[in-house]
């Protein structure tokens, strides 16, 4: 029971959702409302441009370039009550063109499609997991499972931003799971 | 490991990973007021009028001329204007851009145009970028809605072998972001070399020179036809034109039709032959292409045919080898060709059954197949029968052919819920489903109570999975309490006969939540 608990509290650090009246403050030019939400999404941005380019200096410049779009056209995104979608579709369309500005560039690194610095984990088990994430699932599995781990999204909404249907997007994300608990078993 | 673990995991190692002074580098690059100083810009370069500004908005149609002229030059190669690319929607939009293709300058010159550009800033970026940023701007606002848009790309360069890897790049960049955006839009292109007179009428009639080369090209084809009145229709317009009148357009533009114009994306690779000596390409650099009609012929003949239903001949310019992708139905099957575009070897083939013939088939004499497939409404009925209601808002009933295992993909909403199913289309099984709250993100993150109602035992929810699954024993893999979302709910997971099966059962309430079947391997 004490394990729920702290599954539950810690969830509620993270997914907490966006204030929609933060975007209206944003549009204003308020900067600590930006700074607000940016704690609050981040790092789920960040992890989703990370599963699209599998380059962390991409992801890093994709993260900068989704803040700046936000922040610069705040003023029009329309209250439809799903703030961090229209922040996703954003980043992932930012992350798509990187992909395709630097897909010269790609074709060069042999064997290996993912470039992830990995020193920031401190935690050697969680360095492994992530290391097994990059190299054993699928594109699409790795966008799912990240985007459904970090930012708290329902398999309808994540079915929405990728466009796909719900019922892929489940699979897709049962089979994601299946995968690295296997791989994690084996060690 | 617990999936939730997993997760919390995988979230702990990312917020590690993401980089710390993010915020700092973005606050710097914020400018005040950004978007009003680009859209300055924006109307800044409004240049000419064009026709019809707004008729193409209801019209929902579109043809986008790309114009890349080759200019005279006084700065040095980065920022001297190499191509000048107009994509003419009607909106109509001018790229400058420099010898290594990076745009130095985007220009709306039309009203709509600058509805199009708002806010973007395309400076520096690629032309496959600028060009994937319009190309989604114009479907995201209406522009380029359905088969009936048409777009034309033209290219004109007096190096003409830039000109075409310019014009084949556009082309499949917006192949490419149509594709994305599930979008069907006809490109027609052309390549054209500037000419005094094209360049004289385009100014004259206050159109790009794409259009007026094109518009040129079309009244030398047809005599009947006045090149001033072609200049005042909008594109829908000149397209309605060349249907009515049965022109053939292949050898003014890149054009690969059959049976409608507009079905098609024009991939051909023959260039528009200008009469100017300057401009031949070099024989030895381009290879002769057979034409996609050729093609057609080489997969019929090879198929033992005499006439298909084509659904497309498409020359995929990807690979080394270029090679044209051809499917076609005929007689209740499939069959998808390749085919070496110069050589006309046929690289590989492939026959199927057509499910659309077969699902054909089995409403009229569902007797004389031996698969037969249950409709839409059936596969309707038996998700709504199986999630115990009367009625709800369907959001689709699409039959999966991907499979091995043709099955239903069927979406509904009803009682603040959405579900989603996997029917077995052959026996009507359900193979999977789901059920999601339909809340936003604001639902469900007040603080949980424990809740106190008590709690199914593990062993409880391992029978009720069994039973469900119809099996009398089977090795357990778990069967773990996990919370989500404030619901308490068992995953209970075992083989049974190399079969795997997973499911979530509501730990109150014992009902199945979900699950899963495939097969171990």
């Amino acid at each position: 029971m004490l394990n729920i608990l702290m599954t539950v509290y810690e969830e509620i650090e993270v997914k907490r959702p966006i204030d929609p009246s933060l975007l209206k403050k944003i549009a204003n030019g308020d900067m600590d409302a930006f700074h607000t939400l940016y704690e609050s999404v981040s790092k789920s941005v960040y992890g989703f441009a990370l599963s699209i380019t599998k380059n962390s200096h991409d992801a890093d410049d994709v993260l900068q370039e989704t803040f700046l779009k936000v922040y610069e056209n705040a003023d029009r995104y329309k209250d439809i009550g799903k703030p961090m979608a229209w922040i996703f579709t954003i980043a992932r369309n930012l992350a798509l063109s990187k992909i395709r500005k630097n897909a010269k560039s790609a074709e060069l690194i042999d064997g290996k499609d993912y470039d992830i610095d990995l020193s920031a984990i401190e935690n050697v088990e969680n360095k492994i997991l992530i290391e097994k994430l990059f190299k054993l699932l699928s594109d699409d599995e790795k966008q799912i499972l990240i985007l459904h781990a970090v930012s708290g999204l329902k398999h309808r909404e994540i079915a929405g931003i990728l466009d796909m249907p719900t019922s892929t997007v489940l699979s897709k994300y049962h089979r994601a799971i299946k995968k690295l608990k296997d791989a994690v078993k084996e060690g | 490991m617990k999936t939730k673990e997993l997760e919390s995991k995988i979230f702990a190692a990312l917020s590690e990973m993401t980089p710390k002074n993010a915020f700092e580098k973005i606050s710097e690059k914020i400018i005040p007021a950004p978007i009003n100083k680009e859209r300055t810009e924006i109307k800044m370069t409004i240049k000419r009028n064009n026709l019809s500004k707004f008729s193409l908005i209801a019209a929902a149609a579109c043809f986008v001329l790309v114009v890349g002229i080759f200019g005279g030059f006084y700065y040095n190669a980065n920022f001297a204007p190499d191509s000048i690319i107009d994509i003419d929607v009607n909106p109509s939009i001018e790229i400058v851009t420099s010898k290594k293709d990076r745009v130095l300058k985007v220009s709306a010159v039309n009203e709509d145009a600058v509805e199009i550009l708002d806010g973007m800033d395309l400076k520096n970026s690629s032309l496959k970028v600028a060009v994937n940023a319009i190309v989604g701007s114009m479907v995201q606002k209406g522009f380029v809605a359905d088969e009936n848009s048409g777009i034309l790309v033209t290219v004109s360069n007096k190096d003409e072998v830039k000109a075409k890897k310019i014009r084949n790049s556009i082309v499949s960049s917006i192949d490419a972001s149509l594709g994305e955006l599930k979008v069907e839009a006809p490109i027609i292109n052309q390549t054209v070399s500037e000419s005094d007179n094209a360049k004289a009428f385009a100014e004259e009639n206050k159109i790009s020179l794409g259009k007026a080369v094109f518009v040129l090209k079309l009244s030398e084809k047809d005599s009947s036809l006045d090149k001033n009145i072609l200049a005042k229709k909008n594109i829908k317009e000149l397209a309605q034109i060349v249907i009515d009148k049965k022109i053939d357009i292949s050898d003014i533009a890149d054009y690969d039709y059959d049976d409608s114009i507009w079905e098609n994306i024009a991939d051909s690779i023959e260039d528009v032959n200008d009469n100017n000596e300057d401009e031949k390409v070099p024989v030895s650099s381009q290879p002769e292409i057979i034409s996609a009609e050729k093609a057609k012929d080489i997969a019929l003949k090879h198929a033992g045919l005499k006439s298909a239903d084509f659904i497309k001949a498409e020359l995929d310019r990807d690979d080394k080898v270029k090679k044209y992708d051809v499917e076609f139905k005929a007689d209740g099957y499939e069959y998808d060709y390749e085919i070496n575009a110069q050589s006309g070897k046929v690289f590989s083939f492939d026959k199927e059954l057509d499910d659309d013939f077969k699902l054909q088939q089995n409403i009229s004499s569902s007797a004389s197949s031996n698969v037969s497939l249950i409709s839409a409404k059936e596969a309707k009925d038996i998700a709504l029968k199986h999630a115990e209601l009367k009625s709800a808002d369907f959001i689709k009933a699409e039959l999966d052919r991907d499979g091995k295992v043709k099955k239903y993909d069927v979406e509904f909403k009803a009682n603040g819920y959405e579900y989603d199913y996997e029917i077995n289309a052959q026996s009507g099984k359900v193979l999977s489903f789901d059920k999601e709250r339909i809340d936003d993100d604001d639902v469900k993150v007040n603080a949980p109570v424990v809740s106190q109602t008590p709690l199914i035992s593990a062993k409880e929810a391992k029978e009720i999975a069994l039973n469900h699954a119809g099996v009398s024993k089977a090795s357990f893999i778990k069967a773990e309490l996990d919370e989500d979302d404030g619901i308490y709910k068992y995953e209970v997971e075992f083989i049974f006969e190399n079969i795997d099966y997973e499911y979530e059962i509501n730990a109150v309430s014992g009902k199945v939540i979900s699950f899963e079947k495939e097969i171990d391997d």
